[in-house]
């Protein structure tokens, strides 16, 4: 690989959300690496997201990582986390969504709603554990389930999750679905930070997505 | 003819996010129609914002319509159907709430029924029972003084239930599944989801004829000149839908739709939805097709009748001017490179017609 992709995150400025998480694993890695958010001077519930240039903050940037608990921080970072999607559209990014659940279990319905909202200018849509069993609870169908339910409801080009625990990624594409055993005792943002690096862009096909997922040489 | 346009939701846009402050963005912006998401089960603090939203489009001319649960299987087990039909009845509520014109739903997979009559037949029942649902919860005597702040509960027709096409093998909702039980179940209307014929099609949906022969398809199954559509870009791949994408990222392009919309779509009364991921934004660009489609057809029909009426003061016979005309076309019609999936040369003068600023060297990746 001679061209490493670049990454745009925007997240908390403590950088512990789910998104903030994998994009640091990603830096690790080799990606250019941006990170938008407030200003050291302002909170980051009423930070003025107006001063963002998106256009130029995501142009040439390959993904662009947003964590679903961002939303629930505030006013101007929900506004900002869809600008943030919009215009990775038009520049051309791709969108992973990490989702994440919030501490208060009360606020899924509400997060998962606004996620939801915006299911099309998803590329890649990522769920923790917590997070999957969370909204198949509240969705009322099983967690295998959920992820091909969405995948083909919200028509997202990848919906996947990994158990950490168990060691095993599951993954539903637009051209099937896998369960893929990593065999490697990581974190779910190494693992999803060792995908995208992995991720061929051109051709998606099942052989590829699993040695993106398996984490092969890394 | 009545075209309204507008997004799927509130614009990417809109500094707020409610549904009143989405109306007034997209009345700004020249488009006069909505859909309502509620994919998921519908909020019961979303309820003000709804009555707001349907007061506002009973004084105006705003067509309010809504968009059913995101997860259906109309076609599943005793379970999984009663759990999509009390999500069902949550949106039908709301309809009533926003004065939705048509509450759009998805069927689902086919389940263990396979595709044909059977399962028509159990989707009759079932889309039977939720239009009366809908008419039940619509005008209710009883709840006429309760309402009387919300006419549109007892003076408006009830929402239309729209049955929506699918865009994978898999799902029911083939355009002919989608006629054949709306043509059953009075209250319906089939709701034509352009990607999803598109892709379910294999890229069917190319030029302008491929609309009109849709267009008479779906009027002589089901009758009637309104219609409910659906557009945006997809990604596809063996006739299944695969992405949405921007319309200009897409093989679905919407000048065939514009040009077949400017010059035969006189009779229709059609609402379409932007459902891209650039909601507004592809809105507003399908508008102006439809605007530069029809001013280039006023054109050329100015061009032409100013031609006749000099060849009549110039003393020709007209029928000659006529045929010199028709020559003149012809001519441009052999000049013109022909798509190879073009159906009818009488579409490449038209087609012609219109100049659109398209990247199609857009070497689009796999998402």
């Amino acid at each position: 690989m001679t061209l490493l992709p670049s990454i745009v995150n925007f997240g908390h400025p403590g950088g512990l959300d789910a998104g903030s998480l994998v994009s640091e694993a990603a830096k690790l890695l080799g990606f250019d690496l941006k990170i938008l958010t407030s200003k050291p001077s302002e909170l980051f519930y009423d930070f003025n997201y107006g001063e963002i240039n998106w256009r130029d903050n995501l142009q040439n940037a390959q993904w662009l990582i947003n964590s679903s608990t961002t939303v629930l921080e505030g006013l101007s970072p929900k506004y900002a986390w869809a600008a943030s999607m919009i215009f990775g559209e038009l520049e051309g990014s791709k969108t992973v969504m990490v989702v994440d659940a919030p501490e208060d279990n009360s606020q899924i319905p509400e997060m998962w709603g606004l996620v939801i909202e915006k299911i099309r200018q998803i590329h890649i849509l990522y769920f923790t554990k917590k997070a999957l069993k969370s909204i198949s609870e509240l969705e009322n169908i099983t967690e295998n389930k959920l992820l091909s339910k969405i995948r083909i409801n919200g028509l997202v080009p990848i919906v996947c999750s990994y158990d950490e625990e168990n060691q095993v990624a599951s993954i539903v594409h637009s051209m099937g679905e896998l369960k893929v055993d990593v065999n490697k005792n990581i974190l779910y943002s190494d693992w999803l930070a060792n995908f995208l690096y992995r991720l061929p862009t051109q051709t998606l096909n099942d052989d590829a997505l699993k040695i993106a997922a398996s984490g092969a040489d890394s | 003819m009545s075209l309204k346009l507008g997004p799927a939701g509130v614009p990417l846009s809109c500094k707020g996010r409610t549904i009143v402050e989405g109306m007034d963005d997209i009345t700004v912006l020249g488009l006069d129609a909505m859909e309502v998401q509620t994919v998921r089960t519908v909020q019961p603090h979303h309820f003000d914002q709804y009555w707001q939203a349907g007061i506002l489009s009973w004084k105006s001319d705003f067509e309010m319509n809504m968009h059913g649960p995101y997860y259906a299987e109309l076609l599943g087990s005793r379970r999984e159907r009663n759990r999509t039909l009390s999500k069902m009845e949550a949106s039908m509520q709301a309809g009533k709430l926003v004065n939705a014109r048509h509450i759009t739903y998805h069927v689902g997979p086919y389940g263990d029924y396979e595709p044909g009559k059977k399962a028509n037949e159990e989707l009759v029942n079932i889309f039977s029972g939720v239009v009366d649902r809908v008419r039940s919860i619509w005008g209710d005597e009883k709840e006429e003084e309760e309402y009387s702040a919300f006419p549109w509960v007892h003076e408006a027709e009830p929402s239309l239930v729209g049955i929506e096409t699918s865009g994978r093998q898999e799902l029911w909702g083939t355009v002919e599944e989608v006629l054949e039980v709306c043509n059953h179940v009075e209250g319906t209307v089939p709701v034509l989801n352009m990607a999803h014929i598109h892709a379910r099609g294999h890229g069917r949906m190319r030029t302008s004829e491929d609309y009109a022969e849709l267009f008479d398809q779906v009027r002589e199954t089901y009758g009637g000149s309104k219609f409910y559509c659906h557009f945006a870009g997809v990604e596809h791949r063996m006739g299944n839908a695969l992405h949405y994408t921007q319309i200009k990222k897409s093989d679905l392009k919407f000048e065939p739709f514009a040009e077949f919309l400017a010059e035969e779509g006189d009779w229709m009364d059609i609402t379409i939805i932007s459902d891209s991921p650039l909601l507004e934004h592809d809105a507003m660009y399908m508008l102006q097709h439809y605007d530069k489609a029809r001013q280039r057809l006023l054109e050329i029909r100015a061009r032409d009748e100013r031609k006749l009426r000099l060849a009549t003061h110039n003393g020709l016979d007209i029928d000659d001017e006529h045929e010199i005309i028709q020559t003149e076309n012809n001519e441009i019609e052999v000049t013109e490179p022909s798509s190879p999936n073009k159906k009818n040369t009488t579409k490449n003068k038209t087609n012609d017609m219109i100049s659109f600023d398209e990247n199609t060297e857009d070497d689009d990746d796999i998402f």
